[in-house]
């Protein structure tokens, strides 16, 4: 990761459950909140990060360190993050937008984002629900009314069989 | 958790949510619309419809590397299945890569949603935005994404000319399917034509928004449509080849502008082949005398025809005479590799 001129700067990441990272500028800087910290001279110290949890920072930090280590190619760079993001779960995908999210990082908040909808995409209504808290506010009849009109979207939806 | 937030989810932000959503096919939005009410809000409200569509004809074309040349348009193609048995028809809906080879994928098979007692009458007149146009006795809006469709008024045109009523056949409608950007109006735009003794031309324009139709003027056309084709629809205009009585043979492009409602016509005028330099070049003269070059790259590969000069592009003090760079006075001479070209002026 060495810059072929002078000596590479690193930054000391604290998480939330003051865990410390260290991590070479020019990869850390693809978050633009770190960024903006390192351009107002905010990041002599330690950087701290209090919406995201040491195990989400070490995954988002190997992200940085694998993406900035390869060359401007979109080829290679998007399949380097379908494979990091393969062999995540769903609470994993959705810790990682969050931090994506907070550390402004626009190319993994779209991969996460599209990653989390490739999850969903055959599950059903009861899956959704449940994933992501969202309480079901319509009545019986009310759902039932909106299930009909929507009948044939209904076709092929995977059975939930993991938790 | 408070009850209120549009969405309620255990850790994820609305933004976020919808961020998310934006990814997702029309068939698991549909589906989700049952999540809760809030859902069934935001997949349902204009700004997330037509954020879906632009990213998805964004990624249509990062996909395919075209720009513009998509545009979600759906190929088509019916078929009765069984004639004898008078069996259901299968509608083949796909789409076609236009990089490689012209092969067309099957990706959905959807029995239009109408009776069908006589299929013959079934024709396709138009598509956009994933939308398609259907003529069925009565013209259907269709978006075959969502499966809905909606019947649109007819077009009342004026009653046909006594002495023509036993050439009815000559009064030709065609129609056309159209979005309007600046109003967020997908509109039909409806042309009566008649060659038969009296020229006759009426147009008509329908809008979804305000579900009515509307006439158009249009007394100063006086060309005659070529064929029955529905037009192609290129940037927020729908285009057909007509030509006039003056000038028979020499079709010019006439197109219909959906933001503007109007009808204009773009003289192709005369093209002819030129030699230049090694490479094979075009040269077409427009109605106001401007000077169009095309050149054939690489001889041979079709895709390699390009503009390479415009006379009108061409600076009045590079020349003096702005005069001299108009119509048959500039005659390009050569083309070369890096873009230089000798004209001939005069």
């Amino acid at each position: 990761m060495a810059a072929e001129t002078g000596t590479p700067t690193t930054l000391t990441l604290k998480s939330n459950d003051d865990e410390l990272f260290s991590v070479a500028e020019s990869a850390a800087i693809l978050s633009v909140t770190i960024r903006n910290m390192v351009e107002d001279g905010c990041a002599g110290g330690v950087i701290p990060l209090d919406n995201v949890d040491g195990k989400t920072l070490a995954s988002v930090i190997t992200y940085m360190n694998g993406i900035s280590a390869i060359p401007a190619d979109e080829e290679k760079k998007k399949s380097y993050r379908d494979k990091f993001l393969s062999d995540k779960d769903f609470e994993t995908l959705a810790d990682m937008v969050l931090a994506a999210n907070y550390l402004n990082m626009s190319c993994l908040m779209d991969a996460v984002s599209a990653k989390i909808a490739q999850v969903m995409e055959k599950k059903s209504v009861g899956w959704v629900r449940r994933k992501f808290g969202i309480e079901n506010d319509y009545t019986p009849e009310e759902e039932a009314a909106v299930k009909e009109e929507h009948k044939w979207t209904f076709e092929g939806v995977e059975t939930d069989d993991d938790n | 958790m408070s009850g209120k937030r549009r969405i309620i989810s255990r850790n994820l932000p609305e933004e976020i949510m919808e961020e998310i959503l934006h990814n997702l096919p029309i068939k698991s939005l549909l589906r989700f619309k049952c999540v809760s009410k809030s859902w069934l809000f935001t997949i349902s409200s204009k700004a997330f419809i037509k954020e879906h569509l632009k990213r998805s004809i964004a990624e249509d074309e990062e996909k395919r590397g075209l720009t513009d040349l998509t545009n979600h348009k759906l190929i088509f193609k019916y078929e009765s299945s069984d004639r004898r048995t008078n069996a259901p028809l299968s509608y083949n809906l796909g789409s076609c890569c236009l990089v490689n080879k012209p092969e067309i994928t099957p990706t959905l098979n959807i029995d239009i949603p109408m009776p069908t007692p006589n299929a013959c009458l079934v024709n396709i007149m138009g598509s956009c935005n994933g939308l398609i146009l259907i003529k069925f006795r009565k013209l259907i809006l269709w978006n075959p994404s969502t499966r809905k469709h909606m019947v649109i008024p007819s077009p009342s045109f004026d009653p046909i000319p006594q002495q023509d009523l036993f050439h009815v056949r000559l009064y030709r409608i065609r129609y056309g399917l159209g979005y309007d950007e600046a109003n967020d109006d997908y509109k039909v735009v409806s042309i009566r034509q008649s060659d038969y003794q009296q020229p006759h031309l009426q147009t008509k324009v329908y809008s979804s928004k305000t579900d009515s139709w509307k006439e158009i003027e249009c007394s100063n056309f006086k060309h005659c449509f070529q064929s029955t084709h529905y037009g192609e629809y290129v940037n927020g205009r729908l285009h057909w080849l007509a030509e006039c009585n003056k000038n028979r043979g020499n079709p010019d492009i006439i197109s219909f502008d959906f933001k503007e409602e109007n009808i204009n016509e773009y003289s192709s005028g005369p093209v002819s082949l030129v030699e230049l330099g090694g490479y094979l070049g075009l040269m077409n003269i427009t109605s106001d005398a401007d000077v169009n070059v095309w050149v054939m790259k690489e001889y041979g590969a079709r895709e390699s025809w390009t503009r390479v000069w415009t006379s009108s592009d061409f600076g009045v003090d590079q020349l003096g005479d702005r005069s001299l760079c108009r119509g048959r006075c500039a005659r390009p001479l050569c083309w070369r590799k890096n873009g230089d070209m000798l004209v001939a002026f005069g």
